[in-house]
């Protein structure tokens, strides 16, 4: 009974005439050993035939007509549709070209005002304050490089005579301080 | 492989010098309105009865087709000829009329009570009854066509596309979008049911040889 149940999945194929021809001298043979399954197979034999001649229903008279209506009718609406549709992408462009410009304008004002706040801090630099830091003895890194003049301390005292020479004599002396040390300046 | 070389009614009709379907179709997308006319047609009937006959409201099923023919028209230029014609159109009235089934099951939720009375008016007849034996009259269609409402949808839409329509396996397999091996199956099983169903109206169907 349980190889009559395994040969119903191939009835199909066989009423179709699709088995491969070992399957379907197998199925032959067992059609004659059970005649539930030959029974069953001229069922469906048939059935497929009587599928195959109902009647087939018409569409109603005016179905063309319909048609046309439904499809001279159906234009102007997608043609609504497609010119919403147009309009929507035309402010939504507009939209994003106004924050587009915006952004990029921000950003160059940004940019303007590092470099102004560049731009003077350099002048800063360039043009420093005058101090009473003596030469050579500050870490302050605002300070060029030019301006710690740092001299080996022989030329140091060197100049110092100098300076005590050219103040004995009642000449300006030309550099505000001399010595690297924590003393005061020697012109005060 | 499947040997199966049935074609569809459809071609069938397109073999006696007349326009295939897709020179028809080719020719609606260059701009011909007569082509489209012609496929209207040719297909308005096979679609009204594969859709009848998965649907079982004919209203509804003019409905359906003309909604299909109405999605033919606006998307013609998405057809392209590597796929048949008529498996296209099936596919379209396919997807359209699950769509209605599915819709009627939500409403369905709604109407039991209506529902049930309905069904009660045309139940099947005893096996011992006496049916009509000519296939063409009213009750025995009615008969037939109650059975196949009573399968599943998956399997009445391959039986109808199989032994109503007279698709291969392989068109079916395009149509419903499923493997060639489960259409076979789905079909044996709808085969199978529908028979124990029908038995009284089969045995007394004489052309019948195996």
């Amino acid at each position: 009974m349980g190889d009559c149940d395994r040969m119903k999945k191939y009835i199909s194929d066989y009423v179709d005439k699709s088995l491969d021809p070992t399957t379907r001298k197998e199925f032959e043979n067992k059609l004659e050993l059970y005649p539930e399954l030959r029974s069953t197979t001229k069922n469906i034999s048939a059935l497929s035939k009587i599928l195959n001649k109902l009647p087939m229903h018409k569409c109603s008279d005016d179905f063309m007509i319909n048609l046309r209506q439904r499809i001279s009718v159906a234009p102007q609406h997608s043609q609504e549709k497609s010119n919403m549709v147009k309009y929507a992408f035309a402010f939504s462009f507009l939209v994003l070209a106004v924050i587009t410009i915006f952004q990029v304008n921000s950003i160059i004002n940004k940019q303007d005002n590092s470099n102004q706040f560049q731009q003077s801090f350099e002048n800063q630099q360039i043009t420093p304050e005058p101090t009473n830091i003596p030469v050579g003895t500050t870490n302050n890194p605002y300070i060029q490089n030019d301006a710690v003049d740092i001299k080996p301390r022989a030329e140091q005292d060197a100049l110092q005579d100098s300076l005590l020479e050219q103040k004995d004599a009642g000449i300006k002396p030309q550099t505000k301080y001399v010595k690297q040390t924590n003393k005061v300046p020697v012109n005060k | 492989m499947t040997k199966i070389t049935s074609e569809s009614k459809l071609n069938r009709i397109d073999s006696q010098n007349q326009p295939t379907d897709e020179e028809l179709i080719a020719r609606f997308q260059l701009g011909d309105g007569y082509a489209y006319d012609q496929l209207v047609r040719r297909y308005k009937e096979p679609l009204l009865n594969f859709i009848y006959r998965f649907l079982g409201d004919i209203v509804e099923s003019e409905d359906i087709v003309q909604e299909t023919f109405y999605r033919v028209y606006k998307n013609k230029h998405y057809y392209k000829e590597v796929a048949k014609f008529s498996t296209w159109i099936y596919t379209i009235a396919s997807n359209l009329a699950k769509t209605e089934l599915r819709r009627r099951r939500r409403r369905k939720i709604f109407s039991i009570h209506k529902e049930t009375a309905a069904e009660k008016e045309i139940e099947l007849p005893d096996v011992k009854s006496d049916p009509e034996k000519e296939v063409n009259t009213v009750l025995t269609e009615k008969v037939i066509h109650k059975a196949i409402s009573n399968l599943p949808p998956k399997f009445r839409q391959v039986i109808i596309l199989r032994d109503v329509q007279g698709f291969s396996y392989e068109e079916i397999s395009s149509i419903i979008k499923v493997p060639l091996g489960t259409v076979k199956s789905r079909v044996n099983r709808a085969r199978l049911r529908l028979q124990e169903d029908l038995r009284f109206l089969i045995e007394d169907f004489e052309d019948v040889s195996i």
